[in-house]
């Protein structure tokens, strides 16, 4: 895991602005002289749910996540203890406006927080968040929604090409498509 | 009481709300029955309802619920399976501008199959199905998640290791 040669040091428990000292490679020290920024975000209802259960036990994880993206103001209550939440709102396929105006307020966040990886179980509006996160360099972890049984997602299918690493929940799916990973359920 | 919710989807469910206000005015239920509406257009004369509730009083109005009747969002599914509700669902549809797909009528027969919650495919189905759903007990879902965030965690670890 090479996890053990890391020192962190938490200065603040829900900004996470933790200092990593790392003892080999000096290039990752210099270009990442801070924290891995972890951006989680899914849209309001089921993907939050999926993503909540995967935050209850993301423990394990280097880092806690940095901020919160999401769709729908009604959430940000409940997600202020993860950190700061930026509520991006929602649009689908239907809407080429609103979507639009997703990916600008997507960017805008990106911008600002500079995420380092986004780890989302989708839909639509976080795909323009991974599009964005993407165009500044960020890795992008993919778990597309159990509630795609019969085949990806259409944000699925598109994020597919960009992702880092693609995560289905049913393992029938991940036969049908090459770079695409079982690695159980969330939910 | 029954909790009715159509989810949070940006598109009205105006048919499930309809009918479930038709069954409250028949009187095909004793209990009564609250609804978060979110956008649809339909206003219920028969039963109480509210637009959208924050997700605590959501959590809430869930908890005290002896059923809920629902979208076949995976959000409310997985939500009636922790919190173990006997759930009907009835899918949108594409066809019906609903959703931008059918994908709730796959996700509804694999959870029905699967014997976790209860299907009305048609609204005619729905007086039959609030029947059996007073005595319906979903059975227990054994999910993941451990597996799903260790995965994670192995990603982020090479990440980091391998300097971005």
């Amino acid at each position: 895991m090479g996890f053990t040669n890391w020192s962190i040091e938490r200065v603040s428990q829900f900004r996470s602005c933790a200092i990593i000292k790392r003892d080999s490679d000096r290039r990752f020290m210099l270009k990442n002289e801070r924290a891995i920024r972890i951006c989680v975000g899914a849209s309001a209802g089921g993907h939050m749910n999926q993503l909540l259960k995967l935050l209850e036990m993301s423990r394990n994880w280097p880092k806690p996540p940095l901020f919160c993206v999401t769709t729908l103001e009604a959430l940000a209550e409940k997600l202020a203890q993860l950190g700061p939440v930026y509520i991006i709102g929602e649009c689908n396929r239907r809407h080429l406006l609103k979507t639009l105006r997703v990916l600008m307020r997507s960017l805008k966040v990106v911008i600002k927080e500079r995420p380092d990886v986004v780890i989302t179980t989708g839909s639509l509006p976080l795909a323009m968040v991974c599009l964005s996160a993407k165009l500044f360099g960020a890795k992008i972890v993919w778990i597309d929604s159990i509630a795609n049984i019969e085949r990806l997602s259409l944000s699925g299918r598109m994020i597919r090409h960009l992702a880092d690493l693609f995560l289905t929940q049913w393992p029938e799916l991940a036969q049908q498509y090459p770079s695409v990973e079982y690695a159980g359920a969330i939910v | 009481m029954i909790f009715l919710t159509v989810g949070t989807y940006p598109i009205p469910f105006d048919r499930l709300v309809k009918a479930i206000d038709t069954v409250a005015m028949e009187r095909l239920v004793e209990e009564k029955i609250f609804a978060q509406i979110g956008l649809c257009e339909y206003q219920p004369q028969n039963i109480e309802y509210v637009e959208i509730l924050e997700k605590g009083d959501f959590d809430s109005y869930f908890r005290k619920a002896t059923s809920i009747i629902s979208h076949a969002g995976i959000g409310t599914i997985t939500m009636a399976l922790d919190f173990n509700k006997p759930l009907l669902v009835m899918p949108r549809r594409k066809h019906l501008k609903e959703h931008v797909n059918d994908h709730q009528v796959a996700t509804a027969r694999k959870f029905e199959e699967l014997g976790h919650i209860l299907v009305a495919y048609e609204t005619e189905e729905l007086p039959v199905k609030i029947e059996e759903l007073k005595s319906f007990v979903p059975r227990k879902r054994e999910a993941q998640p451990h597996a799903v965030a260790e995965r994670i965690a192995r990603f982020l670890n090479e990440l980091a290791n391998n300097g971005k």
